[in-house]
């Protein structure tokens, strides 16, 4: 990537399953799999004519630092950790690009919280203040939120409620997890409300679909479907040979030609950026031979 | 690899210009003809890039200055005529300088079903032309290599002589530009590359050239827009640079187009029978090589 710095916010195809259909069987050592990821993200802010979306990075803290490092920079601390933690798991996430909201440790609880209790937990806390904050500055309805979070000492249902009244205003909700710990459904099944703006909803994590041409000699334009496939689901096994990948995004993105070894693989990665000018987008293919 | 490349003759463009005009800016040229689309495919671009370098009939002189550390310099300078028949290219390379290669020429044959085959002829020697194995490892690299007959299927050469493996975006001169990495299907002097084509016309600004293995290109070409001129609705180079690592050499190379028919150019010039034997105007006595 460039210097244009630019900020992902999605796994989009990763949240996506599917499945191949109408793949071409036949024998592996003369046919390749082929497989899609695609990547979305939004261009950094000024850099185009579209509305750029607001991005609030919210870092649960409690259970990585000491008390005494909470209590003397707690943002500091947070963009420590977002980096040290975080941005492995978000490669493209650049601290900085964003508003990082650390909040202090008033109110923090060290143990898990009975729900309904009136000591909620950090995370909690957060996504409550930051629905208060957006009401009273007036913040548009399409902000994306970021919850970096082990979600280790919150309730659940307390949780969701706050990150409800997010989502039911408008903001796009994402949980990155923090170790093991899977995101409560109630989190993972908040979805923009609509009065979401389609700048979110283009970058809705649904999984583009594709579709693998042979190059036809007899013809210059879109040749006979090898396969179909989704984005993010299982591998699609073709013959061997010359095709292109047509990857259903916005606009549509034609990869290759692609000379495709038999007995091997092909991996097409494609950073899109859904509310950037098409020529933002960048794609790569790994391609793996037998022999 | 580089033991097998005798000839550079970077002539890297192919085009026709008696008198080239004084350069501008490249969206001045193209601000009224939609050449570039930012949603047209890598594919596209390639070959929009490729058709403005080489999708006419042609007469290129080239000269060329080659310098390393410790050494003079080294002239050469060879002309180069390319015409579409058919359904072959021929490319006809005289060399004019220095002494020992002067007056020498290869004839090579290109169909567009994939097969290739070169002739040369020697002064020193005479008589007829003799088949050779050197050819033109690609058209726009310019150089010759005796590097065995490529294994890829003919079929699929006829289809395309490049697959493309990836489509990025990247600054060249301040500007943004589309960065794109193809690899020959055929065997060349080069594993794979990377085409820096600018974003507001089909010209490409940079070639970087990698051996296997490579994670710094072995050879980087530069054409930059300063040098670039309007011939007829294309922009041509009129001055390359060439910055060789593994040889540790730079060379300039000029180049002047002419455009060619068959009332300028005839076409006994490109036949097996002939192409030794027809004056070249303009070229003095090596273009002259029956007196």
């Amino acid at each position: 990537m460039n210097a244009r710095g630019y900020l992902w916010l999605g796994f989009a195809a990763l949240l996506a399953g599917g499945c191949a259909t109408g793949g071409t069987s036949g024998d592996s050592t003369r046919s390749t799999e082929i497989s899609v990821e695609v990547l979305r993200g939004v261009v950094d802010p000024g850099k185009g004519a579209l509305p750029q979306p607001r991005v609030h990075v919210v870092v649960d803290v409690t259970s990585l630092l000491g008390e005494n490092e909470r209590a003397a920079n707690a943002k500091a601390d947070a963009q420590m950790t977002l980096v040290q933690t975080a941005a492995p798991a978000m490669p493209w996430l650049v601290p900085g690009r964003v508003t990082l909201h650390a909040f202090d440790t008033v109110g923090k609880a060290d143990k898990p919280n009975a729900c309904g209790s009136k000591q909620t937990s950090w995370a909690t806390q957060a996504l409550t203040a930051l629905y208060a904050d957006f009401e009273s500055r007036g913040e548009a309805p399409d902000a994306r939120v970021l919850l970096v979070s082990d979600l280790e000492t919150e309730c659940a249902q307390d949780l969701c409620r706050a990150g409800k009244k997010l989502t039911d205003r408008g903001a796009w909700l994402d949980v990155v997890m923090l170790g093991d710990a899977a995101v409560p459904d109630c989190l993972a099944g908040l979805r923009p409300a609509e009065v979401a703006s389609p700048m979110l909803q283009a970058l809705a994590p649904t999984a583009p679909a594709f579709r693998v041409e042979v190059l036809d000699p007899a013809k210059p334009g879109p040749g006979r479907t090898l396969a179909n496939g989704v984005a993010g689901g299982p591998a699609v096994r073709v013959p061997s040979g010359l095709v292109r990948v047509v990857v259903d995004v916005s606009p549509v993105e034609t990869i290759g030609p692609l000379q495709l070894p038999p007995g091997g693989a092909a991996k097409i990665r494609v950073m899109d950026f859904p509310l950037s000018a098409p020529d933002e987008r960048a794609w790569i293919v790994e391609l793996r031979n037998a022999q | 690899m580089r033991n097998n490349v005798v000839f550079v003759f970077a002539f890297l463009s192919v085009v026709g210009l008696a008198t080239p005009a004084p350069a501008i800016e490249l969206e001045k040229l193209y601000s009224e003809r939609p050449l570039v689309n930012p949603s047209q495919s890598a594919e596209t671009l390639v070959e929009a890039a490729f058709n403005n370098l080489f999708g006419f009939d042609t007469e290129v002189r080239v000269e060329t200055v080659t310098t390393r550390a410790g050494a003079e310099p080294e002239r050469a300078a060879f002309c180069l005529h390319r015409k579409r028949f058919q359904d072959t290219t021929r490319t006809l390379v005289t060399s004019l300088a220095p002494e020992r290669v002067k007056g020498m020429r290869v004839l090579e044959i290109a169909a567009d079903r994939g097969a290739r085959r070169s002739l040369v002829w020697v002064p020193s020697i005479g008589g007829e032309a003799i088949t050779t194995r050197y050819r033109l490892t690609d058209p726009f690299l310019g150089t010759f290599s005796d590097r065995e007959a490529s294994t890829v299927r003919a079929d699929l050469v006829g289809l395309r002589t490049y697959e493309i493996l990836s489509r990025s975006h990247t600054d060249v001169e301040g500007k943004q530009a589309h960065l794109i990495t193809l690899r020959p299907l055929a065997s060349a002097g080069y594993e794979r590359v990377e085409l820096v084509i600018a974003s507001d016309a089909p010209v490409i600004l940079e070639y970087r050239y990698y051996e296997r293995g490579d994670t710094a290109p072995a050879r980087v070409a530069r054409a930059p827009r300063s040098e670039m001129y309007d011939v007829k609705g294309r922009w041509l180079p009129g001055k390359m640079f060439y910055r060789d690592r593994v040889l540790e050499t730079e060379t300039e190379v000029r180049l002047t187009h002419t455009l060619i028919d068959s009332t300028t150019t005839p076409d006994a010039l490109f036949m097996d029978s002939s192409f030794y034997r027809e004056p070249i105007a303009g070229l003095g006595s090596e273009g002259n090589p029956g007196q």
